[in-house]
């Protein structure tokens, strides 16, 4: 009933703005409509999202529920029936040939995508690897619980804090890790609770990086259709996108980078202009009078969603949000300055221009990411608190740290910038790894797509193709800007532009690309044999298929990032899991290594921190908690007190007495009884 | 036909530049010890398949 729910939510939603974008075919290519689909999508769940839990304090199942299936039945009546000018083909207001229209579509292309890759063996042995990845992914996300180091160090303990509080809200600031909570941007961690809170379990909230992936390799595909790239080629290229070794590892973990990434390439794709796609000999998707009125506000509004929601990811959103708004501005200062004549005529033209972009960009991008940011200003001075912001020797906002917290590997630090991203592209390393940081990118970036990049920008300049030098220019700023773009995870959408290159290169060399189709066909079964990573061993597959699904806890998988440091606490991880129940709060008396395991596989019980110097205190404050459970380390103060209340009644008098329930060399969990 | 030679010319420098950054991608220290785990890897998974394990 649950899994029903949900699966029947999120085709209303998804559905409903697809139905809605469809009604903009003529100014909408069908690849498009979907990419706009997804990102509507997102933003509804992450702005109702938002409303409950920020403005209600109500974020819980059933009101999310009802407040989305409203939202998605106005946009499905709002959609339905299409009105004649913007439809003529479907029959008058029919809603029954208007949506019979929209599946035939979806047919249409469907038997389409199937032809080319029938049509070319390479092709259909690649889309074959492509669906062999994707089914290996799901399965592993499903079998294994979420086991990254950072989704359980802080993406899913915000997940977790939003859930038992149902509000969006700071936490107690009492470790580094709660106040690096309170000041991270929270938009992926509201699709992550969007997968968790009506199933009931995290079983599939580490797949929550897989639509990201997809509509990457989608938006990759669009792109390449727009720069005039033969749709063949365009689906090679899109493919061998997503056969980037840290796509594929990371879209079974709670992290953001794939999705952060995917965003930019949407973004992207809705700011490139489709106007050369009129040269391409198929310019699919796409009905007659592309380029009409319209087309770009809805293109650049999708574009601000997009990287609004990118913005309220992660902390690095804001550079990616600067240099989209730059190619916004330019975009739309340069036509406007071209097509009218005169100073004040031109100076008329660039207001208009600043307006637009004001509008259909800007505001989206507030509206779906600037919330994080403005809350960290009024709460701590600082709208990227902890960074300090020093511009010219002059600070602008001050904070705790003015460099990068985590450091380099010393293999790297040794290198000058330009060394660094490429050490990392060879990739020395024994293994792929979800946040490796000595490689990822894989052989199809460093063997076949960094010379594209390279040869494509010559042919480009060569040719005067301008669209693709944009591209060139765009994605280059994002990756020379980023902070550390030697890391791979940080810059995955840097092989967006690898795939967009090939694409190029394989239409311009039509007729002679056998041997190209070949070699990329060959890198792309390497990565489909080698991206394993010792977190996912067959041992461990064998024994969780063999488990139920409530035994398969991150600490019976002793994930290998993880393992040497976590296994101690393995032991009470697994109690948590078993035997903590909705309505518990668990209070916790010591910094935990990860804060997640706290929870149980629901996130249905509470967690909190109560400390106090005296024993009376700390009575009050678990009774103040209404704790039921209390977690404690070992020969702690805690410890001491509980084995001497256990000897006699509570001074206090108002604690009730502890039973311990769980302990180990380590650690102890007691039950507070009242 | 002098611009189908120029990318005659192109395309074999491009393959040219693949089969370089190849060598070079293949040949670095650490990764006969990345086969050699990834044939680890498969070959517990084979066992497994089998029923060994």
């Amino acid at each position: 009933m649950k899994t029903a729910a949900y699966i029947i939510l999120n085709l209303s939603l998804f559905s409903s703005w697809y139905i809605l974008l469809f009604r903009k075919k003529r100014l909408i290519g069908f690849a498009d409509r979907v990419i706009g689909a997804f990102v509507l999508y997102l933003a509804q769940i992450i702005a109702t999202q938002m409303i409950l839990g920020v403005i209600f304090s109500h974020l819980f199942a059933v009101p999310l529920f009802l407040l989305n299936m409203s939202i998605s039945l106005t946009v499905l009546v709002l959609a339905l029936p299409p009105r004649r000018d913007a439809l003529p083909s479907a029959a008058g207001n029919n809603i029954r040939s208007f949506l019979m229209s929209v599946l035939m579509e979806i047919k249409a292309e469907a038997s389409r995508a199937a032809g080319i890759i029938r049509n070319d063996r390479i092709l259909l042995f690649l889309s074959g690897l492509f669906a062999l990845t994707l089914v290996r992914i799901i399965f592993t996300g499903y079998l294994f619980p979420p086991y990254a180091w950072d989704a359980l160090w802080y993406h899913l303990p915000i997940a977790g804090y939003i859930m038992q509080d149902g509000a969006i809200r700071e936490v107690s600031g009492h470790s580094f890790i709660n106040q690096f909570i309170n000041i991270f941007p929270k938009n992926m961690e509201l699709f992550f609770i969007w997968n968790i809170i009506f199933l009931q379990n995290d079983v599939i909230v580490d797949l929550s990086q897989l639509p990201f992936a997809i509509t990457g390799v989608l938006a990759v595909y669009s792109i390449a259709l727009k720069t005039g790239v033969r749709e063949r080629y365009a689906v090679y290229s899109s493919l061998l996108f997503f056969f980037t070794p840290v796509i594929i590892l990371q879209s079974t973990t709670n992290y953001v980078d794939v999705a952060v990434s995917a965003l930019f390439i949407i973004a992207v794709n809705f700011l490139v202009d489709g106007d050369s796609a009129s040269r391409s000999p198929s310019p699919r998707g796409r009905g007659p009078g592309a380029g009409i009125s319209g087309q770009k506000e809805i293109q650049t509004v999708l574009a601000g969603l997009a990287a609004g929601i990118l913005l309220g990811s992660k902390g690095s959103g804001p550079l990616f949000v600067i240099i989209l708004s730059a190619v916004v501005l330019i975009r739309q200062v340069r036509n406007y300055a071209v097509s009218r004549g005169g100073s004040p005529a031109r100076g008329r033209a660039i207001w208009k221009g600043l307006s637009f972009y004001a509008v259909c960009f800007l505001a989206p991008v507030l509206l779906m990411g600037a919330y994080w940011y403005v809350k960290n200003w009024v709460l701590y001075g600082n709208p990227v608190y902890p960074m300090e912001i020093t511009v010219f020797n002059i600070t602008l906002f001050k904070g705790l740290y003015s460099g990068m917290v985590e450091s380099a590997p010393r293999v790297v630090e040794q290198l000058n910038p330009v060394q660094r991203p490429l050490y990392v592209w060879l990739e020395n390393i024994g293994y792929y790894l979800y946040d490796s940081k000595l490689g990822g990118l894989g052989p199809v970036w460093f063997i076949i797509f960094l010379p594209g990049v390279l040869f494509s920008a010559g042919y480009a300049l060569i040719k005067k193709r301008h669209d693709y030098l944009a591209l060139c220019i765009i994605f280059a700023a994002a990756f020379l800007l980023y902070p550390r773009n030697w890391n791979p995870r940080y810059v995955i959408f840097i092989t967006g532009l690898g795939a967009l290159s090939f694409g190029l290169l394989m239409d311009y060399f039509h007729g002679r690309e056998n041997v190209l189709r070949l070699f990329a066909l060959l890198l792309a079964g390497y990565v489909f044999l080698t991206v394993n990573s010792p977190d996912i061993t067959p041992a461990k597959v064998r024994e969780f298929i063999h488990l139920p699904p409530a035994g398969r806890t991150v600490a019976r998988q002793a994930p290998f990032v993880i393992d040497l440091y976590a296994r101690q606490e393995y032991g009470y991880w697994t109690w948590i899991s078993d035997n903590i129940l909705r309505g518990d709060t668990l209070a916790y008396t010591f910094e935990p290594l990860f804060l997640s395991p706290l929870w149980n596989r629901a996130f249905s019980n509470r967690i909190v921190y109560v400390r106090s110097e005296d024993y009376d205190g700390w009575v009050r404050g678990l009774e103040h908690n209404n704790a039921t459970y209390v977690l404690f380390r070992r020969y702690s103060q805690e410890d001491k007190w509980i084995a001497m209340e256990r000897q006699g009644p509570s001074p206090a008098g108002a604690g009730g007495s502890f039973r311990v329930v769980y302990a180990d060399e380590n650690y102890k969990i007691a039950r507070i009884k009242r | 036909m002098r611009a189908e030679k120029r990318k005659d010319l192109f395309f074999i420098l491009y393959i040219a530049v693949i089969i370089i950054m190849a060598v070079i991608y293949f040949t670095v220290p650490e990764r006969m010890s990345f086969l050699e785990n990834q044939f680890k890897w498969w070959g517990q998974m084979l066992d497994i398949i089998k029923g060994g394990g």
